[in-house]
């Protein structure tokens, strides 16, 4: 395997520090909520992780169409990794959200739009790695998985403009004009700075990781080559 | 000379277009020939659409109180169910014959492939929900024939086929391709069912105009959006 | 302040939460780690092999390691 690069390295180091400088923040520096009480910390967290899952998703959709511009195969691996990253921090978003719904409104779930797309996000991340599965053929593969990470991507806004244009005319039981049921509480400056910083400290995360992957991607590649020159030989 | 070089050129788009008009065409009288001899399509997409409903006479208990708030949304699953179905058959069709092959030899821009199948899959889906709209309205009672309704039945098909078709392209050339289809559809088309269910609720239930506008906007912006979007990306899916 | 009442007493689902969401980092890390770990070991496999297939022939490969 190739060694690891001294800026990855560094970034590793740097996105480790950042991490347990957020946990301080969201812990210790921020203060605690006053109607909801602990549990609003994993606001942070949950945040944050939906924003990497949006992020994720607008990379592989760009790196999609960059790669039908250019069919340059580091383009896919890009898409490819990102949209597995994307996949893990969705999922760290709709279950923090719904430990976080729990004890506020007595539910493990809320029609909540951001909720609701991002659990469409998820499928559709899920749609992109099955399309990716059942091809065979490389370059196809890439091709299809930039179409539809694209195709994907752009249905996200309009979705959650649907949901939420559903949610004002059908208020749920849960979702009266009361903004705390909505999840909204009043944020002092040190919850807003615990959430910047939460958010800046998983975009490291999420750029650490996604170097990683993106190697191991590169290092897969190789091995299956490899593979295919021993058996040919 | 100018005007000689004008009058080619002029010819030149002239029958540039019908060259396009002509290939769109002959894709959907292939489509309606083929479907008249074996009539698989509507002949599947039917008795599925029937069954369907049946399953939710039972699903539901559909008495007259919960009818009326539960007809749109059991019309548009029952639409999106078989919608699957034809566009499957069709895509499955094109690749299975090699009819795909010999459509992609024809010295024309690759959209006007798009806009053929469009076209045949929006024509059987429309031909079905024709069968299906009275036949829901003898069943129940209800009074399906407005010509809103008409018009967000016809707009909601054309997201559905504008997307389902470049999406179909895809699907049928993976190894899971017919349970790939609803795994990749149904997420990203989500828009157009809420917002048709809306809109025909809206309609059935005499609201005024006002309280469900907001609804067809959002489907004209869907079928605009979606349009242009699989126009582009359409070219990339045919490549080869 | 004095006149509202106190925060909900919700440590315990702060605890639960911000489990879930450290574990399901941490096992991704650990599913990279495990990844390259078999990565390694299929390309010692693969040097083995490639080293017995033919032995007179130099490994291009030796020279990037």
């Amino acid at each position: 395997m190739e060694p690891v690069p001294r800026s990855l390295k560094i970034l590793t180091g740097i996105t480790i520090v950042l991490f347990l400088t957020a946990l301080y923040m969201v812990f210790i520096y921020a203060p605690r909520e006053a109607i909801m009480g602990d549990v609003q910390r994993v606001f942070y967290f949950h945040v944050a992780a939906g924003w990497v899952g949006a992020l994720a998703f607008l990379v592989t959709a760009i790196a999609g169409g960059v790669y039908l511009a250019k069919r340059e195969p580091k383009w896919d691996r890009l898409a490819e990794s990102s949209v597995e990253i994307g996949v893990v921090f969705t999922i760290i978003n709709i279950s923090s959200g719904s430990i976080w719904a729990r004890p506020i409104w007595n539910t493990w779930w809320t029609w909540d739009p951001r909720l609701v797309t991002a659990t469409i996000m998820l499928l559709l991340y899920f749609a992109y790695l099955m399309l990716r599965q059942g091809i065979e053929d490389p370059d196809r593969r890439a091709r299809f998985g930039s179409v539809y990470g694209i195709a994907a991507f752009i249905s996200v806004p309009v979705t959650f403009l649907s949901i939420r244009l559903f949610r004002t005319i059908h208020p749920v039981v849960i979702g009266s004009s009361d903004p705390a049921a909505e999840g909204a509480f009043d944020m002092t400056a040190r919850m807003v700075q615990a959430l910047m910083f939460s958010v800046l400290t998983f975009t490291f995360v999420y750029a650490t990781l996604l170097r990683y992957r993106i190697r191991l991607g590169r290092g897969t590649e190789e091995v299956e080559k490899r593979k295919m020159e021993l058996i040919s030989l | 000379m100018a005007e000689g070089v004008g009058a080619v050129r002029s010819v030149g788009r002239r029958s540039a277009l019908a060259g396009y008009l002509r290939v769109v065409g002959a894709i959907v009288s292939k489509d309606i020939a083929a479907e008249m001899r074996s009539r698989e399509l509507l002949g599947s997409m039917l008795i599925f659409s029937l069954l369907v409903i049946l399953i939710f006479n039972f699903a539901l208990e559909l008495d007259l109180r919960t009818r009326q708030t539960v007809t749109a949304g059991v019309l548009w699953v029952t639409f999106a169910f078989a919608g699957t179905l034809g566009l499957n058959r069709s895509m499955a069709i094109e690749k299975d014959r090699g009819c795909l092959d010999g459509l992609l030899l024809a010295p024309v821009d690759r959209s006007a492939l798009y806009f053929g199948k469009v076209f045949s899959n929006l024509l059987f889906m429309i031909i079905v929900e024709a069968i299906i709209l009275p036949l829901y309205s003898l069943l129940y009672n209800v009074n399906l024939f407005h010509p809103g309704l008409i018009g967000v039945v016809l707009l909601g098909s054309i997201g559905y086929v504008v997307i389902g078709t470049l999406l179909s392209a895809m699907a049928v050339q993976a190894r899971t391709r017919d349970i790939l289809l609803p795994i990749l559809l149904f997420p990203v088309v989500l828009p157009v069912l809420v917002a048709a269910v809306k809109a025909t609720t809206g309609i059935l239930e005499g609201l005024p105009f006002e309280e469900f506008k907001a609804w067809l906007s959002l489907l004209i912006a869907y079928d605009g959006i979606f349009l242009g979007v699989a126009i582009v990306l359409f070219d990339y899916v045919v490549e080869e | 302040m004095l006149l509202q009442d106190a925060p909900a007493e919700t440590f315990n689902y702060m605890a639960f939460g911000y489990s879930v969401i450290l574990s399901i980092m941490g096992l991704y890390v650990l599913s990279l780690i495990s990844r390259f770990r078999n990565l390694e070991r299929d390309k010692e496999l693969l040097d083995e092999l490639s080293a017995k297939a033919e032995p007179s022939i130099e490994n291009p490969s030796d020279a990037t390691r």
